[in-house]
């Protein structure tokens, strides 16, 4: 029988275990996925390279990431990957055969040989240390890349620009990950959480300039910067209660990736400022899950879980409509080519249309099936396309957190 | 006398209001991307040469209701001293969404209350068909300022519904537009019409915004590398303003700025900064003389910027938008939110002192 100082313990067992609560509820919760907060692992979900304009209708297109350490006192560094997601012909990875699986243009889309247009999952990457507050930022399309700035004879912590910018090839369409580490020696995850980053892409010809500008998602670190490195090679986006990743089982590294990511939108052929210029949304979805460990550059992305990305989309008389996607390692089309066939002749079908939804604006929420499963976040960034050939970027919105036990893992080499 | 099942329900009641009430706070953050009771677009204009859109979307479930400030930042003559300093004059009116519904308007003609409108794409007629949230009015010509949006319940008292969430776009003469997310603040416990920014009623402000971009005067990298039309130029400008307001009685807000500049070289090329009243839109280089490239002879620069002094405790607010411009007059315009560090909770950095910020509404 239970005394009535067990009764008592059992009150201060509560206590104590509400404190616990406190305490992890308090650390889970301060470390968020955000794209206006430093991070420990920064992700570009788009990066475009096409500076001949061979995929763009002959139109330049080159991205600038910028980076900051806003560590006020210490040096920090990153190791990056280029996910490169260019597609080829039948997958046969050569440059005749690069393809735009978005194009209906049957010779950009290889239809005109009788092939499929099917992406070439790739890595590649590199290793680059800022000094206290300093920024680094880059032309992507730049082959080779510049060093990293120092000045000549400096010795105030100057030697920390250790790394260099590994070029990626031209064109490229695909994604830039990085993940902060102990040195660039040793390259170890590290529960710190010191770098912003933002990037520019540009379409230029000799008639006009339009750039546009996202900044990049960041995913916090959880624990503690004095606990010791994350693991070496598995890195733990929440928990992971399948089993299939032990490390994950044992608990968070870094903040769960959204539930859910809210859109607001245009809709597709809206004229939103009256004046006769007609706008297309972008959406470009990657994988929170991503096994990114071999940078050999030859189909090393293996074994990529894909997600079905449900979405809900709500119009201004708050009628609901839904589609679904398919993510695998990374997704980057018009929205009313999500539901309909690549290229714009039957977009007017389109749920995405302005003409079937009837109102200019529409909230389209995008969440990873199944919801109460691993492996399944997804992160985004919306690009608007005005028919005057001007755009804009903007992050998309969140809306609550992937469960516990549901978290996604990221390998790196 | 207190009895042993008592004290087992107290503990246990203790228990889960520690864990769920701090749990509630730990939560709440300014942010760009996540859904707030209070959702600010620091930059709403209204010129000859541009017009704003403003996108708000209710992300819950039931039927929501905001009160939304236009905060006028234009500047205008102080009779008692002559000079010119911002109006901050304030016109209001509420909104009401149905479950997870998008609305959206345009400020230069507003949005009527017309279940007859239909849908139109014809030039000079922007549709607002869809359900109207409200009477919205428009905005003057030579509006800059901002847009303040708070949620209250049907009796207009604000609550922590954290349901809102938006995007201005702001389309230029040119036809260039560029786009940014509101900044929301999340709630916690509202306890009247001051909603205080001091994480227990509402999150707090940042403690700093910090930004990198290319260096105002530099020459724009990809518009060298791929453009036949040479030098190009990069202009910055930056919207800043306080976390607080006073939206009953109009009195400005002010806060005195710490702006720190970085180069390339991890030099800090400059330290100082303005003073924000209300609303101030400027040259980049005009907060932080490191933003000029003839000063920090990088391309690119870093920059914090902390509230100090007195009046810290107001805290600051913004966005950034560039220009990349080639030597025809070609340009392009992007907007930024800008990066945030901290807020009064946060504890490695430095905890701003004094009373937290307060936006006050006016009594409906």
């Amino acid at each position: 029988m239970r005394t009535r100082k067990g009764y008592r313990s059992l009150g201060t067992l509560a206590l104590l275990g509400a404190a616990a609560v406190l305490l992890a509820a308090t650390g889970v919760a301060r470390a968020q996925v955000g794209s206006d907060l430093a991070a420990g692992i920064l992700v570009f979900p788009k990066i475009a390279v096409d500076t001949v304009g061979r995929l763009t209708g002959g139109i330049p297109v080159d991205t600038v990431v910028e980076i900051a350490n806003t560590d006020p006192t210490e040096i920090r560094s990153l190791h990056c990957f280029w996910v490169n997601a260019n597609s080829y012909c039948n997958g046969d990875v050569d440059i005749a055969n690069l393809c735009d699986p978005n194009s209906d243009n049957p010779v950009l889309n290889c239809r005109e040989t009788g092939r499929r247009c099917l992406p070439a999952w790739r890595v590649t990457d590199f290793f680059v240390a800022a000094t206290a507050n300093q920024p680094i930022g880059f032309r992507v399309g730049q082959v080779p890349q510049s060093a990293l700035p120092c000045l000549p004879g400096n010795t105030n912590g100057c030697a920390g620009n250790d790394g260099s910018i590994n070029p990626v090839e031209d064109p490229f369409i695909g994604e830039l990950k990085c993940v902060e580490v102990n040195d660039l020696t040793n390259v170890v995850p590290v529960n710190r959480n010191d770098f912003t980053g933002t990037a520019r892409i540009y379409r230029v010809t000799p008639g006009s300039v339009d750039v546009r500008q996202y900044n990049a998602i960041g995913i916090q670190s959880i624990a503690d910067p004095n606990a010791g490195p994350n693991d070496a090679t598995t890195l733990c986006l929440g928990t992971d209660t399948n089993g299939a990743s032990p490390v994950c089982s044992a608990g968070a590294e870094y903040a769960s990736c959204p539930s859910t990511l809210v859109v607001n939108h245009f809709f597709e052929g809206a004229a939103p400022f009256g004046d006769g210029a007609t706008v297309n949304t972008t959406l470009t979805l990657v994988p929170c899950t991503e096994r990114i460990e071999d940078t050999t550059g030859v189909n090393s992305v293996t074994g990529q879980q894909v997600t079905n990305a449900q979405l809900a989309i709500v119009n201004e008389f708050e009628q609901r409509f839904s589609s679904a996607t398919r993510v695998d390692c990374y997704k980057s089309m018009r929205l009313s080519d999500l539901d309909t066939r690549p290229g714009t002749t039957d977009d007017g079908s389109s749920i995405f249309s302005v003409g079937v939804e009837g109102s200019l604006t529409g909230q389209t929420r995008v969440r990873g099936v199944p919801g109460q499963s691993p492996y399944h976040g997804l992160l985004g960034l919306a690009e608007e396309s005005y028919s005057n050939g001007f755009s804009a970027a903007f992050n998309v919105n969140y809306d609550g957190v992937r469960p516990a036990g549901a978290g996604d893992v990221i390998t790196v080499p | 006398m207190r009895t042993t099942k008592s004290l087992i329900v107290g503990a246990a009641v203790t228990a889960f209001a520690l864990a769920f009430g701090t749990t509630g706070v730990a939560r709440a953050d300014v942010s760009t991307e996540r859904p707030g009771s209070i959702l600010i677009f620091p930059k709403v204009v209204n010129t000859t040469d541009e017009d704003t859109i403003i996108q708000i979307t209710n992300v819950n479930n039931d039927t929501r209701h905001a009160r939304c400030f236009f905060v006028d930042g234009a500047l205008t003559f102080d009779p008692n001293t002559g000079l010119p300093r911002p109006s901050c004059q304030e016109s209001d009116f509420s909104i009401w969404l149905t479950r997870l519904q998008p609305t959206h308007w345009q400020v230069s003609v507003g949005r009527r209350i017309d279940p007859t409108d239909n849908f139109s794409s014809a030039p000079g007629y922007p549709s607002t068909a869809g359900f109207d949230p409200g009477g919205i009015p428009p905005v003057g010509v030579g509006f800059t300022g901002a847009l303040i949006c708070a949620e209250v319940d049907a009796s207009d008292k604000p609550i922590a519904g954290n349901s809102l969430t938006g995007q201005a776009t702001v389309k230029n003469i040119n036809g260039d537009v560029s786009k940014y997310n509101g900044i929301t603040i999340q709630g916690i416990t509202p306890m009247g019409q001051d909603l205080s920014l001091d994480n227990v009623e509402y999150n707090g402000c940042p403690a700093s915004l910090n930004l990198t971009t290319i260096t105002s005067g530099a020459p724009d990298p990809v518009v060298e590398a791929l453009s036949p039309n040479t030098p190009s130029t990069v202009r910055n400008f930056i919207t800043l303003m306080p976390c607080g307001a006073d939206l009953e009685n109009l009195v400005p807000q002010t806060v005195s700025l710490q702006v720190a500049v970085f180069n390339e070289f991890e030099q800090r090329i400059s330290l100082g900064g303005p003073s924000v009243e209300c609303w101030a839109r400027l040259p980049l280089e005009a907060i932080g003389g490191g933003f000029d490239f003839a000063t920090a002879g990088t391309t690119f620069t870093y920059g914090t910027i902390t509230p100090q002094g007195p009046n810290a405790a107001n805290g600051i607010l913004g966005v950034a938008d560039s220009v990349a411009t080639d030597s025809l007059g070609n340009s392009g315009s992007a907007a930024d939110n800008l990066h945030v560090a901290g807020n009064t909770d946060t504890t490695n950095l430095p905890v701003v002192t004094g009373s937290p910020a307060v936006i006050r509404l006016s009594v409906p």
